[in-house]
């Protein structure tokens, strides 16, 4: 007989090399590909490719800081009080014809209206009943306290230190009670409208905050985000179909603009997280009753085979060998993947005497450990597993010896 | 797999689109080839890397390459690469005096002959491979030839690590069974 060994895969021929990459080539994923066409564009001098999302990004950036600068002018203006008002109207104010502030009382203010009607007709009218919030938060005695001491009045009573204000200081004494009843609705921050009101030609500050038309992982644009957009990202990194622009920015789920395995494994986990909710809700009982119907379940939530009156479930095997041979583990590790099992390992002599101290003496001396997937979690023959990490290779060379898996699922253990 | 033809057409309606086209349908060509080559003395990054650097030269490269030739140009450029990679990679060898024994080890190790048997065995055990079916014989590729983490592994055929590794006990164990049964012993490979 001739021997092959694998080590033939090692350094292979054209012809094997040729068949190998047709039969299981090795994946490639987008940012690789993004890698290599960026290197090429900046070899041949093209520049960098646009990335993906890159303009969402400067939109974000462009409004996050037009939204900065109006929450410091905001906070400017909302801070003015005495001294600080006579600037106010170089803020407002616009360099043109259309000159006519904002913050005035009622009576001012349907001059500006008018004023705004006659030189600009298409110009917003100002909103009235934002404007005399300022004065309209003045305790009531504000008036009296405005006659006696000068230096201290509202920032209306201010405003005529400006010639070209159009709000008279005889009126701002009269605002309060003429204020129009708190039953308009009223800004909270009336100063964050007044800068926008005399730049009609300029984009109005106030942005909407930035929000997304669609639904971050929402890949196939169902509204839900479900195993479908799973398997349609999955099907675009492994280019059986492509997304379009569109599904890429949706599909974008940590957002570095690379629709990649990270944000499949993250839809995964969004998934997989909406789903577990009603899962363990559900009445596991009658499922795996149903499912199963070889298993009880105390009321400790501890499944128990039941066909051992001991409450556990032996698995022998002979001679070594694969537990997952048995069909009903496999079952129940199906059943119930989330379920925390502890699993313990016997070892019996062939004359099937027991006994705890000969079989741990037998273990330490063999060095037999149960060779699970997660390392560290288990002693000696014993592991508290969940059902993922559960992967029994028994040592071939036992025989003589009968090995034996106890084992019990705990359930909803978090 | 696209005919180079239509890849042609698809690159000069979008040159993105096209290129990313090819290096999906070229990428694990390319990779098997440097891989192979590297596979002593680099790692998967370096293979990433060299790959990386065949794909730049094929895209500007690639208005001059003749129609029909494509294929041929790609190998050819990812072995001349992987080749540079290579001996970036390998220690700087020590000079050679004639005058000792060591001269022996310049001699070709394999005869032509053997390297004939070699290959109708490699043949032998990836027809056997192959009839392991799916995903067995991916995880063993996997495994025996790309030398893959068992994450990457499970990564590729959409299991758990546990499950992968499982299933590679048995499909070895098969592949053994199978060998026998076709008058073959196999050597080594109880990963």
């Amino acid at each position: 007989m001739q021997e092959i060994s694998m080590d033939l895969l090692t350094d292979v021929d054209d012809a094997a090399l040729e068949r190998i990459a047709r039969e299981y080539p090795m994946q490639a994923d987008e940012a690789l590909f993004e890698r290599a066409y960026q290197g090429y564009l900046e070899e041949s001098g093209c520049g960098k490719a646009p990335k993906p999302g890159a303009k969402r990004h400067w939109i974000q950036v462009i409004s996050v800081a037009a939204c900065c600068l109006l929450i410091v002018g905001a906070a400017c203006l909302w801070r003015i009080p005495p001294h600080p008002l006579p600037t106010l109207p170089e803020i407002t104010e616009p360099p043109s014809e259309t000159g006519t502030v904002s913050i005035t009382t009622e009576a001012s203010a349907e001059t500006e209206t008018h004023d705004a009607a006659s030189t600009s007709p298409t110009e917003q009218p100002t909103p009235d009943p934002t404007e005399p919030t300022i004065s309209q938060t003045e305790p009531p005695t504000q008036p009296d306290t405005q006659a006696t001491v000068p230096a201290e009045t509202s920032p209306v009573t201010q405003a005529p230190v400006v010639p070209t204000e159009t709000v008279p200081a005889p009126k701002s004494t009269e605002p309060v009670p003429t204020e129009p009843p708190p039953t308009e609705p009223e800004p909270s921050n009336p100063s964050l409208i007044v800068p926008s009101e005399p730049h009609p030609t300029e984009p109005p500050l106030i942005e909407p905050p930035p929000t997304k038309p669609y639904l971050t992982g929402d890949i196939n644009g169902d509204r839900e985000i479900s195993i479908r957009d799973i398997v349609t990202l999955h099907d675009h990194l492994t280019s059986v179909s492509l997304l379009d622009d569109e599904q890429l920015q949706r599909a974008d789920i940590n957002e570095d603009h690379c629709v990649d395995a990270n944000d499949l494994a993250l839809l995964k986990q969004t998934v997989l997280r909406t789903i577990e909710e009603p899962r363990i809700e559900k009445p596991y009982r009658e499922v795996l009753q149903q499912t199963l119907g070889k298993w009880d379940i105390t009321d400790d939530g501890i499944l128990y085979a039941k066909e051992d009156c001991d409450g556990v479930f032996d698995l022998t095997i002979p001679n070594g060998g694969f537990c997952d041979r048995s069909e009903l583990l496999q079952a129940m590790l199906q059943a119930y993947p989330d379920g925390i099992f502890a699993v313990e390992l016997k070892v019996y002599p062939a004359d099937d005497s027991y006994s705890y101290e000969a079989e741990q003496a037998y273990l330490q001396e063999q060095g037999i450990t149960m060779q699970v997937a997660y390392q560290g979690a288990y002693e000696l023959g014993y592991a508290i597993l969940r059902a993922d990490q559960i992967e029994f290779f028994l040592p071939y060379q036992h025989a003589g010896y009968n090995m034996s898996l106890a084992i019990g699922a705990y359930l909803n253990i978090p | 797999m696209r005919p180079e033809s239509e890849l042609r057409s698809l690159i000069s309606r979008s040159q993105k689109d096209g290129f990313q086209a090819l290096f999906q349908q070229y990428y694990g060509y390319v990779y098997a080839v440097v891989w192979n080559c590297i596979r002593s003395v680099g790692s998967h990054e370096d293979a990433e890397e060299c790959v990386n650097d065949i794909f730049i030269e094929v895209f500007r490269q690639f208005d001059e390459i003749e129609p029909g030739k494509l294929h041929g140009y790609i190998g050819t450029v990812a072995k001349r690469r992987a080749i540079n990679c290579f001996h970036r990679l390998t220690v700087k060898p020590q000079p050679i005096s004639i005058e000792e024994q060591s001269l022996q080890t310049l001699a070709a190790k394999d005869s032509v002959e053997q390297d004939y048997d070699k290959a109708a065995l490699r043949q032998v055990l990836l027809d056997q491979i192959r009839m392991l079916g799916e995903p067995d014989a991916t995880i063993i590729m996997m495994k025996y030839f790309y030398d893959a983490a068992p994450d990457r592994i499970a990564k590729t055929v959409g299991m758990k690590q546990p499950a992968v590794r499982k299933r590679l006990s048995r499909a070895m164990k098969r592949l053994r069974d199978l060998l026998e049964k076709n008058g073959y012993t196999m050597n080594g490979g109880d990963g």
